[in-house]
């Protein structure tokens, strides 16, 4: 691995901030729903996550290995101190201005980005949502959750929790009791969302958690397209994440959610780095409804992440699409889940893991038919490439079926860069580098095709990048 | 009846082993005891249940011998082909009227200490300490170094009670250099109200450039439980072929660990389960490559009518030091009914880089436009799914060359389906 | 032998044959023509007992037993057993199932049906040799798995052994000709040539003339939009292979 490698959103931004006593209690709770001034009854949800949470233990059955986590010794809520009331985007603190502007996500309404709505949160806080006038338009709803909370508690309250609920898992509960921010979008009846929406989520602080809760609801004859990014300071202990998203889409809507999550990995050493806690799941409720989770997963010390569908709708469509690149001594497990319950249900699965450095490299998914899905049709394929004799890979379906008239089908294959590969490009003129990454480009195609092309060109980037270092 | 009693019972009748014997049986027991049975909380039994199993009152084999009637003595010795060297015990004792003589390649022995499993992570930990238990002795069988044992040989295990007999047993095979050997282990057992349960442990260890072949043919009662630990070791320049074909049984949960321990070894490892009514069939298969230049191909089959359920979970570790291994691992699912479900873990787990390895896994029913194409010329929807099965299974049973083991399969294979497909 | 009247049927909810009537009689050739996706292979589907294609409305009458039947009462299996024999635009590749063991157990069955007893191995495949030369193909073909890794001649070859071996009473040929290079239609329509005879009739679905060249029909129809709308002699083929189908629609 060269020296030369830099994490070039490893920065710090050096901003006064409120934060919270460290360790979490029922105090802690309640103190983070007072500061967000929320309803009664968010209040007594965080509190039964809290509670339920304290009677579950860690999971410990992910390909991961990592030291226990002391959850007494982070801070649940940190926020930059706000000087007075903003009314708008040119009256944010120019410091964070100034962040999000080398993140490369202009905050000001001079230099935003066209076509491109954003809902920037900094570590546990919503600094910014653009694009306001433009949605209002259309009806579309897009703020951070706090201000939902308090703009819009009926749809809030009708929906969070619905598609993973606090008891789902031990970091949904966590998640349910502290949660301080993320995303909240809403697309009415029969609209198509004319721009694209996004989260960037940095987090800054030392020693914080950060727990983001992102709600999306797309009624009838809808449709969006939702990105989401992330990165976070070098930094030499661990920092955990641990973020819920709940999809819903009603009869022939469709959500179309990406993510570039480049979280810092920790040093070439393993030291330091995110771990990414992350449940991900969508309900196609009606008819003929659309969900689909495309993933570039580069950053993170570790990551637990399953983005999944459940097809209750007949006619519903899910699909998952994830390249995880893993080097150094990152650790991922991730995948996907397909619950086919609707009639003439579809799901799509591509997951292509590249393993370098001393990196391990899962992927553990789920298709299951029930009885009541007929014709369900399931397609996986679960590709892994090893670069480098240190790293693994490795592939845990559980495939599922209780109806006959199901078809399904399931390829994995494991492979390395072949040295007749690289040869061959290599005598048409590409350096080694060229080649590898030409040839790990291909190996990921069918996924960076369904990003958005800004994101795609990212992406392809990023991988690159990564590569290069990790190959030498 | 609770499992002491059931010990109890056993050793009182067992007695006349020797001490070392009586002491790895009881150290098993008491693991046993302090582990219980697993649930299917544990991630190796998720998808079998052995509730049903731990609620029989099992009674020790050796309590009662059983005399075989006219009928079932005819039985048996329809499923000893001349073709084949066929060994037959009875309840857990060997039974010198049905089988061949005894040749200085196979004998009976007493259990050691060595026989005593210490692994308590073993996922098969469970069944392995309660077969131990029960283990009143082995069955060795060794073939030396550049011989070829004349025939198929043919281990019979039948059962044969009024009710509930549990029934350990033990196979140690060795196969020493270049020497061959074809080896099928039939298991069946004469219906009764409650079935009983059989539970066999078999080592294999195939030395540099010998070939065994292997085959487990289980056909037990609708009633009854059978479940196998079976540990395959080869070292270098070694072709081991295995096929699990799995007709009969209530519950059935095969476990098989191939390891290999040298180079250019060859492993075929396949499966063929044709389940109806409410069978259950877990075949868990753990292929590990150690070294590496080794190659592995699984293939495993089922047909499920009924509200019958298979699981297979195929798991294939590539170790750091086991470069250039090849891997092939396959599952077909056929679902013939409504109520009949599928279950596929294939898990690849690879810390070495140049290596291929890869799965493949489908579920499904028959064609449509297939069975079409047989009813628009004139063949009946029973007969076009019974040709169709049939089709979709032999191609397993054609990996065994040696034509008296090829009929002999064949015959199984129809008759079970033959019975299966008329009731779909 | 063979009685439509007013035919309605569709697939997958939509209708794809609107009222069609055609008549055929022992020993008549009829050709089907017309553009793609007028409902060509619906009709020879359907008269086979296809399961995805509903009939909604009219009728389809054939003789059996000197009285003209209900067809569309009679399973797929009972239709073959009753002499109707559709030869696949796309036959089916069945894996596992040999050729032999696939051709043995259609021909016992169309026996048994009849009334005869099952022909024993080593006489069916003395039988089959001769049936074989007929399009011609080797006899290795018959350990093959049905249709599986056979080029696109050799399956349609297949399927005209296949009728030569059930000899129908009504074959229907489903665009038995696409996809084959001049030798294998040459092949195929001398095999069925010498199945012609004044018992049986044969029901020729194709697009282009160039079949009609070799297997000289009686009668010419075309299908446009689920209905016949045209008939006429050979010569009606010659004349749409010269100006389309475009004058007659």
């Amino acid at each position: 691995m060269s020296e030369s490698y830099e994490y070039k959103y490893g920065f710090t931004t050096d901003i006064e901030t409120e934060a919270f006593p460290k360790g979490l209690s029922e105090d802690i709770v309640r103190m983070i729903s007072l500061k967000k001034n929320e309803p009664e009854w968010m209040l007594d949800y965080r509190l039964k996550s809290y509670r339920h949470w304290l009677t579950l233990t860690e999971p410990t059955w992910a390909h991961v290995s990592y030291p226990k986590i002391d959850f007494q010794a982070l801070t649940y809520y940190a926020a930059p101190k706000e000087k007075k009331e903003k009314t708008s985007m040119d009256e944010i603190d120019p410091e964070l201005v100034k962040t999000f502007e080398r993140l490369g996500i202009p905050l000001s309404e001079q230099k935003r980005i066209s076509g491109v709505a954003v809902d920037v949160v900094f570590d546990s806080v919503s600094i910014a949502t653009t694009h306001h006038q433009e949605l209002d338009e259309v009806g579309v709803i897009f703020c951070s959750i706090s201000e939902a909370l308090t703009k819009h508690p009926d749809l809030v309250k009708k929906h969070l929790g619905t598609v993973i609920p606090p008891s789902d898992n031990y970091y949904a509960a966590l998640n349910g009791a502290v949660f301080s921010d993320g995303s909240f979008v809403y697309i009415p009846k029969g609209v198509r969302c004319p721009i694209d929406l996004s989260t960037y989520f940095r987090i800054n602080a030392k020693e914080t958690g950060q727990f983001e809760r992102t709600l999306i609801i797309a009624e009838e004859d809808s449709f969006v397209n939702y990105l989401e990014g992330c990165t976070a300071p070098q930094r030499d202990e661990n920092q955990l994440h641990a973020a819920v998203v709940e999809l819903i889409a009603m009869e022939n809507a469709e959500i179309k959610y990406s993510t570039v999550q480049n979280w810092y990995t920790g040093d070439k050493n393993g030291v330091g780095g995110i771990y990414n806690f992350v449940t991900k799941r969508g309900i196609c409720k009606g008819k003929h409804s659309k969900i689909s989770w495309t993933q570039v997963e580069s950053g993170s010390a570790i990551t637990w992440k399953y983005p999944s569908v459940i097809l209750l709708g007949d006619y519903s469509e899910g699909a998952f699409y994830s390249v995880a690149l893993t080097h150094d001594h990152m650790q991922a497990d991730t995948g996907t889940k397909m619950i086919h319950i609707g009639k003439n249900t579809k799901s799509t699965i591509i997951s292509k893991g590249i393993s370098a450095g001393h990196s391990s490299n899962a992927y553990r998914g789920q298709v299951k038919i029930m009885a009541s899905a007929e014709n369900a049709r399931n397609y996986s394929q679960c590709d892994s490439m090893l670069v480098g004799d240190k790293s693994s890979a490795h592939t845990f379906p559980y495939i599922e079926v209780k109806n006959k008239s199901a078809t399904l089908e399931h390829e994995a294959t494991t492979s390395r860069i072949s040295e007749d590969q690289i040869f061959y490009l290599q005598s048409r003129g590409l350096n080694s580098e060229k080649a590898i990454s030409m040839l790990v480009n291909g190996f990921c195609k069918e996924v960076f095709k369904q990003l958005p092309l800004e994101f795609s060109v990212e992406a392809v980037k990023l991988i690159e990048m990564k590569l290069e270092n990790s190959v030498g | 009846m609770s499992w002491e009693n059931t010990y109890l019972q056993f050793k009182s009748k067992s007695n006349l082993d020797s001490i070392a014997a009586n002491q790895m049986r009881q150290a098993s027991f008491e693991n046993f005891l302090s582990q219980g049975l697993p649930t299917r909380k544990e991630e190796a039994w998720k998808y079998t249940s052995l509730t049903d199993f731990k609620a029989v009152p099992w009674q020790s084999a050796l309590l009662e011998e059983e005399i075989l009637t006219h009928d079932q003595l005819l039985a048996i010795s329809k499923n000893l082909p001349a073709e084949f060297y066929n060994l037959v015990f009875v309840n857990g004792s060997l039974n010198q009227t049905l089988s061949d003589d005894l040749d200085s390649d196979i004998t009976l022995s007493e259990i050691v200490a060595e026989d005593l499993v210490k692994d308590d992570k073993h996922v098969e930990s469970y069944m392995l300490q309660l077969s131990k238990s029960f283990l009143s002795k082995k069955l060795i069988i060794n073939i030396k170094s550049h011989k070829t044992f004349a025939k198929p040989l043919q281990i019979v295990v039948v059962q044969s009670s009024k009710a509930s007999v549990y029934v350990s047993e033990k196979i140690s095979i060795k196969v020493g250099e270049d020497a061959e050997l074809t080896l099928i282990v039939n298991t069946f057992s004469f219906a009764n109200a409650t079935g009983d349960a059989l539970n066999m442990n078999v080592d294999v260890s195939v030395a540099n450039s010998a070939r065994v072949k292997m085959i487990q043919l289980q056909n037990e009662d609708v009633q009854s439980y059978h479940f196998s630990q079976c540990e395959v070791n080869l070292a270098s320049n070694a072709q081991f072929q295995s096929l699990a074909m799995s007709l009969g049984s209530k519950l059935t949960r095969n476990y098989l660990h191939v390891n290999f321990l040298g180079k250019n070894s060859f492993a075929g490892v396949y499966g063929l389960t044709i389940l109806d009514s409410k069978q259950h069939v877990d075949n868990y298969t753990f292929i590990q490559h150690s070294i590496g230049e080794n190659q592995s191909i699984q293939h495993y089959k089922s047909i499920l009518s009924g509200a019958s359920q298979s699981v297979f979970r195929g798991r294939v570790r590539i170790e750091q030091d086991a470069q250039k291994a090849n891997s092939e691992q396959l599952n077909n699912n056929l679902l013939l009914t409504r109520e009949a479900s599928a279950n596929s873990i294939p898990q690849l787990e690879i810390y070495a880089d140049d290596v291929k390895a890869g799965h493949g896994s489908t579920m499904g029913q028959l064609n449509k436009d297939e069975i079409f194409y047989f009813l628009s010329r004139g063949i009946n929807q029973f007969e076009a799914v019974k040709m169709l099965a049939f089709g979709y299974a032999k191609e397993l049973v054609y990996k065994f060359e040696d034509q008296s083991v090829q009929d002999f399969l064949m015959k199984s294979l129809h008759s079970k389906l033959e019975r299966m497909i008329q009731n779909v | 032998m063979l009685d439509i009247r007013n035919l309605h049927a569709k697939i997958e909810g939509k209708e794809i044959l609107k009222g069609l009537s055609l008549k055929v009689n022992a020993g008549e050739v009829h050709a089907i023509m017309g553009p793609n996706g007028s409902g060509k292979s619906t009709l020879s589907k359907v008269l086979a007992g296809h399961p995805a294609y509903e009939v909604t409305s009219g009728e389809v009458k054939y003789e059996i037993n000197f009285t003209m039947q209900n067809l569309l009462e009679f399973a797929p299996d009972v239709r073959a057993k009753e002499g109707i024999f559709l030869a696949f635009q796309y036959p089916v590749e069945v894996p596992g199932v040999t050729n032999f063991s696939f051709l043995q157990t259609a021909f016992n069955s169309v026996l048994q049906h009849q009334g005869s007893e099952p022909m024993s191995e080593g006489e069916f495949r003395e039988f089959l040799y001769q049936k074989m030369k007929l399009v011609q193909m080797k006899p290795e073909y018959l350990d093959r798995a049905v249709n599986v890794g056979f080029s696109g001649g050799e399956k349609k070859r297949n399927e005209i052994l296949q009728m030569a071996v059930l000899s129908p009473r009504l074959a229907l040929l489903d665009e038995t000709d696409s996809g084959l290079d001049i030798d294998a239609l040459r092949i195929v329509a001398e095999g069925v040539n010498q199945l012609r005879s004044k018992q049986n009739a044969m029901v020729l679905v194709t697009h282009y003339q160039r079949l009609l060249e070799y297997i000289k029909p009686d009668f010419v129809h075309v299908l446009a939009n689920g209905k016949i709308i045209q008939t006429g002699d050979a010569s009606l083929a010659l004349e749409l292979d010269k100006k389309g189908y475009d004058w007659l629609l």
